[in-house]
């Protein structure tokens, strides 16, 4: 049996206990009344009239106590279902590129031995079977919504709590900072229980961004990247590629793994036109200054924008990384490729793939108040079935009814002549 | 007069004007008043003739009956004289029952103000004496204006408490000859009903007046524990099976006490705090 306010169905214990307790506390302190003929009263009564006064004590508080507890009961609305005794584990995946392949291991030692439901999210989600867990390689986008993700996986556990009599909510992500929004702390208020989280290691270290480029000593591009992050030569070590040049089938396969990225930044081809000022969108910004046009390929979502609209430079997946294709080039006459603004553009190429932003991990706090039941009920989520309206009434009914016979036991017995 | 309110007692003292209150006997007072009076005397009401006896004043003499019958006759008149009245009211615990307008005590300054003003209408001297927890309040028997407002006042200022021994009062009732005693009787009754004795003896005229609450007539069913007010280590559980037979217990009771007074030559009245003062007054001064 369910209710759908249990708080009510507590109160009513509660308001029980109160009227035991107050009971107990009046007979306790009950007073004498002051009566000046108590002398003609007989002694021998006193025995015989406690005795029935107890008992018709007892008799008016079970019944005030059915009648509170009924009413409570009534309130409460209660429901039910046949119930599997089996625990059921729903699994909340995040299947975006910040957590890499260790959430498949994670997800199958979670989903051991027991009945499990798997809802993958990154900017949407969905459910899958947990055997098609293994073919879903990670999403394009590096950005995990967790509330579309609480969503479906707070909808599919609440469906399963009629029929077993426990449900598990397990969240596999990173969890970071940028998988919350305003909403994400309502939507797991909706789920009454706690929620597991199995914290990944983020797939994306971009505390450490190495880049590599592959162009002249001095060229300005080097000189862009050494502002922006730390360049190395090795790149083994490194996690972004600058490719001066056509892009490569060895730098494709390197950049094919492990998220890594990979900037191709032609220098601009001999026919190409300077705007008379250029200006460059990003999610990050807008940088003014004499850039040189280039052609790029139409593959992949546009990541940077000309003020008039035209698209100059795309990312496309590549396996578990990406690739960048600019089409600009810094004038090389002045010093705008060193602009602060153009030093924050640069570091938009190297953010992991399918981000806007870096990567930031969650606090401790942020998630340990993910994992902990709310405070309050819920009220969408969790809502049982509807109460039979007959119930509803029967259990009111009862509960006058206990109201009458306490009023009818309350009521001194007719004089015996 | 803190403690009673002045509407009730002004709707009472008009209610009872005009009312008398008769002494049960001849008096021997010597003041002229409205009572028969023991003494015959000169007053012009003729009661008989009396031949005349050696002794006899001579002024007493008809003359007119001795020049037509040669004979000479006392003429003898009805005398008539006051009656003093001292209310001697119960102010223990037990009178302050139930708690309120509806009390024992209210009634019994209500019915003694009624009666004060009664016979204060006939010139009779009326004063009081109340025993207290306290002390005691005592105004002696004056015809004065104004004596019922100064009883009213200083009834008005008691509390009822403790167990004030009234018999004691009882004896220092001085040269009244009409002690009215307003009480529960319940303390002290063996003494009370002495006190009583002795006064009747001494040729005064004793009218007791028993108070007694309509709750204590009929207390109700519900079961509680009751206390006496006066005896605190007195308990017992009123219930609806024990009520029956503190009916007839107190009712013999008070059958008894009826008897007792009146058997020593007391005037015995019975008031219940449900009659209306006014008519309570009627019945009393028409016993």
């Amino acid at each position: 049996m369910r209710f759908a306010s249990p708080v009510l169905l507590i109160a009513a214990g509660v308001a029980a206990a109160a009227v035991v307790v107050l009971h107990l506390l009046a007979r306790r302190q009950r007073h004498a009344e002051a009566f000046p003929t108590a002398r003609f009263v007989p002694r021998q009564a006193a025995a015989s009239a406690v005795r029935v006064e107890r008992l018709r004590d007892i008799r008016v508080l079970a019944a005030r106590g059915l009648a509170l507890l009924l009413a409570g009961v009534a309130a409460a609305r209660p429901s039910w279902q046949a119930t599997s005794g089996e625990t059921v584990r729903v699994i909340v995946v995040d299947r975006s590129r910040t957590t890499g392949a260790q959430r498949q291991a994670v997800v199958r030692s979670i989903a051991a031995g027991g009945i499990t439901r798997v809802v993958v999210f990154d900017s949407t989600a969905r459910e899958i079977d947990l055997a098609a867990l293994g073919r879903d390689t990670a999403g394009p986008s590096a950005r995990a919504n967790l509330s579309a993700g609480l969503v479906a996986g707070i909808r599919t556990a609440s469906t399963l709590r009629d029929r077993y009599a426990r449900v598990e909510l397990h969240l596999v992500s990173a969890v970071a900072i940028g998988a919350f929004d305003a909403g994400t702390s309502r939507i797991r208020d909706q789920w009454p229980d706690s929620i597991h989280v199995h914290r990944l290691n983020a797939a994306l270290d971009t505390t450490r961004t190495e880049v590599a480029v592959d162009a002249a000593p001095g060229d300005q591009v080097m000189a862009m990247m050494q502002l922006a992050a730390a360049v190395t030569r090795d790149t083994a070590r490194a996690t972004v590629r600058v490719q001066r040049g056509p892009l490569l089938a060895a730098a494709s396969i390197w950049g094919r793994t492990g998220g890594r990225r990979i900037v191709v930044w032609p220098p601009p081809l001999p026919g190409s036109t300077t705007d008379s000022v250029g200006v460059l969108v990003s999610a990050t910004g807008t940088v003014a200054g004499y850039f040189r046009r280039s052609p790029i390929d139409s593959a992949g979502v546009p990541i940077i924008w000309w003020a008039d609209g035209t698209v100059a430079a795309r990312e496309r997946p590549n396996a578990d990384g990406c690739i960048r294709a600019l089409g600009f080039e810094p004038s090389a006459v002045g010093d705008g490729a060193l602009s602060l603004s153009m030093r924050t553009l640069v570091r938009r190429l190297l953010v992991p793939c399918g981000a806007e932003q870096a990567w930031v991990a969650a606090s401790d706090s942020t998630v340990a108040a993910l994992e902990r039941p709310p405070l309050a009920a819920p009220t969408i989520a969790t809502a049982a079935p509807a109460t039979p309206p007959w119930v509803t009434a029967l259990l009111i009914g009862l509960a006058l009814l206990a109201l009458l016979l306490e009023r009818q036991f309350r009521r001194p017995a007719p004089e015996q002549a | 007069m803190s403690g009673l309110a002045m509407t009730p007692l002004s709707h009472l003292l008009d209610d009872v004007r005009g009312l008398r209150w008769p002494s049960r006997r001849r008096v021997s007072g010597a003041l002229p008043g409205v009572h028969d009076s023991r003494r015959r005397g000169m007053s012009p009401e003729l009661s008989e003739f009396r031949a005349y006896r050696q002794g006899d004043d001579p002024r007493q003499l008809d003359w007119k009956l001795l020049a037509r019958t040669d004979r000479a006759y006392v003429r003898l008149a009805e005398e008539r004289s006051i009656l003093p009245t001292i209310f001697v009211l119960d102010a223990s615990a037990s009178m302050d029952f139930p708690s309120g307008a509806k009390s024992k005590w209210t009634l019994a300054v209500t019915v003694t103000i009624g009666l004060a003003a009664v016979a204060h209408a006939s010139g009779d001297p009326v004063g009081l004496i109340v025993p207290t927890a306290s002390g005691e309040i005592l105004i002696p028997p004056r015809t004065r204006r104004g004596v019922v407002d100064e009883l009213a006042r200083a009834l008005g200022v008691v509390r009822p408490e403790g167990s004030p021994a009234l018999d004691d009062a009882m004896r220092r009732t001085g040269n009244a000859r009409r002690i009215v005693l307003v009480s529960d009787f319940l303390g002290r009754e063996p003494e009370l009903t002495g006190a009583a004795l002795a006064l009747a003896q001494q040729g005064r005229e004793v009218c007791a007046i028993h108070v007694v609450a309509e709750r204590e007539l009929d207390p109700g069913r519900d079961t509680r524990m009751v206390v006496d007010p006066e005896d605190p280590s007195l308990r017992r559980p009123l219930s609806r099976e024990s009520v029956v037979d503190y009916r007839a217990e107190f009712d013999a009771w008070r059958a008894a006490l009826a008897r007792a007074w009146r058997l020593r030559g007391a005037s015995f009245t019975e008031v219940v705090t449900s009659e209306p003062p006014a008519r309570l007054v009627r019945r009393i001064v028409s016993a």
